[in-house]
């Protein structure tokens, strides 16, 4: 015992290296393995509000009154579509007008902080749980997705950028009415995601609409997610390597909407009972 | 004593400035991230105590964790970067004979340019691999950890050389 005793004071400097890499790796591993960030809620709050100011700098002075009216117009326009209702069939003839209950809502936010060059990146928006903003929700741009809620303060929410290893969702491509396979990042180049598990005998070819499916439970249908750039055969595997250039430029993201699903609650008790149900 | 220690303060907090505001603002690739914070860690002089300057490169490191959505990358390969001068420096380097030429650290001025970029690159590197190992996470990702790593110590090194002539020339 002594001996170790003697063993750590004279390597207390690998010691404490060995410590400090340690504190700090186990923040990466802690992201990586349990999905859970520990800066984002601990230090932020101040932090956030500096990020903001320095962000103001870049927008325009005027055009900032502008943009603001036009997104709050687009928000209008977007919660009257079809697309967010939901049709009870009561009778024989389902009235698609006036007969239908609101599945979501839009809250527009600004972007605070966003990063396209890391493996894993992050957008920072400047609304939080005090408007309503839930861990998980869909966050779109005006001209496709964007991103899900990742971690919520007051005033500001973390969005889990679609140029994140983690980020996955599923597309619909309604040119050949196909609906399967995912969408992921693989890390290299910001205007380009990819769609995998597409089987080879689909009809793929570029310049082909991807739109967010109608399967999917956290984006609306028909958000746009991009276009098909390519598609190649490998020998080796039975599917398709397809790129896809997304819809949105995130380099060049200014406003956002997160998406409020006003049904999840119904969703969700339904797939918990399908477990009751089928668990062996 | 005091005014060194205010001189460095000042210098940590330019770079970090220059690191959080402007370098990473830029959108050069996602091949090339250039980071010429850890500029600090090539000056402190060499009789500084070892553990400050773990503490240091620690700390710097924490800060820009903090700010970014980086986890602990920075701090890591920070740190890594700290133990691995005070090695060096310890083991390799004639500390004695550079103090006697006057330097507090090293120079271009003290081997020729050759030598001091051997060290420079060497250390930026080591930096740079921790950081992309941590970044990406993922056995498959060497190629790009190799390539990514490679690439922005480069950059890393022609920024740091960049603002040595700035600095240096008062």
């Amino acid at each position: 015992m002594l001996y170790l005793f003697r063993l750590l004071r004279n390597n207390l400097f690998a010691v404490t290296f060995i410590l400090l890499l340690g504190i700090s790796v186990s923040q990466v591993v802690r992201y990586n393995i349990y999905q859970e960030s520990f800066y984002f809620n601990s230090s932020r709050a101040i932090l956030n509000n500096i990020a903001a100011s320095q962000f103001a700098v870049k927008e325009y002075f005027d055009l900032r009154e502008v943009n603001k009216a036009l997104l709050e117009e687009n928000n209008r326009l977007r919660s009257s579509g079809l697309r967010d209702l939901v049709f009870s069939d009561t009778g024989v003839i389902v009235n698609r007008d006036s007969n239908g209950k609101k599945r979501y809502t839009y809250v527009t936010c600004r972007v605070v902080k966003n990063s396209t060059r890391m493996r894993n990146n992050f957008i920072t928006i400047d609304k939080g749980w005090s408007s309503g903003i839930k861990r998980g929700m869909a966050v779109i741009s005006p001209s496709g997705i964007a991103g899900l809620v990742y971690e919520v303060n007051e005033n500001f929410s973390l969005v889990l950028s679609v140029l994140n290893s983690k980020f996955v969702t599923t597309p619909m491509i309604p040119a050949i009415q196909f609906r399967e396979g995912s969408i992921t990042w693989n890390g290299r180049d910001p205007s380009l995601a990819q769609l995998n598990w597409v089987n080879k005998f689909e009809k793929l070819s570029p310049g082909m609409d991807v739109l967010t499916s109608n399967f999917s439970v956290k984006y609306p249908p028909g958000i746009p997610i991009g276009k098909i750039k390519s598609v190649r055969k490998k020998p080796t595997s039975s599917f398709y390597d397809v790129d896809i250039v997304l819809a949105t430029n995130f380099n060049k993201i200014g406003f956002l909407y997160v998406v409020k699903d006003n049904f999840t609650h119904q969703l969700d008790t339904l797939s918990k009972n399908e477990e009751v149900i089928y668990a062996p | 004593m005091l005014l060194d220690g205010l001189r460095y303060t000042i210098i940590a907090l330019l770079l970090l400035v220059i690191q959080f505001f402007f370098i990473q603002n830029i959108n050069f690739s996602t091949w090339i991230q250039p980071m010429p914070y850890l500029y600090l860690l090539l000056i402190l002089p060499f009789s500084m105590n070892r553990f400050l300057v773990l503490g240091i490169a620690f700390f710097m490191g924490f800060l820009l964790d903090s700010v970014g959505d980086t986890y602990g990358m920075h701090a890591a390969s920070m740190v890594t970067l700290a133990f691995a001068k005070v090695n060096i420096d310890k083991r390799i380097l004639d500390i004695d004979s550079i103090q006697l030429q006057g330097y507090n650290y090293l120079t271009p001025q003290y081997k020729g340019f050759r030598y001091y970029a051997v060290y420079t690159l060497l250390l930026i590197w080591l930096h740079h691999i921790v950081f992309s190992i941590l970044n990406y996470f993922k056995f498959s990702a060497v190629l790009q950890i190799i390539g990514v790593s490679g690439l922005s110590t480069i950059f890393t090194f022609l920024f740091i050389l960049l603002y040595a002539t700035v600095a240096g020339r008062r």
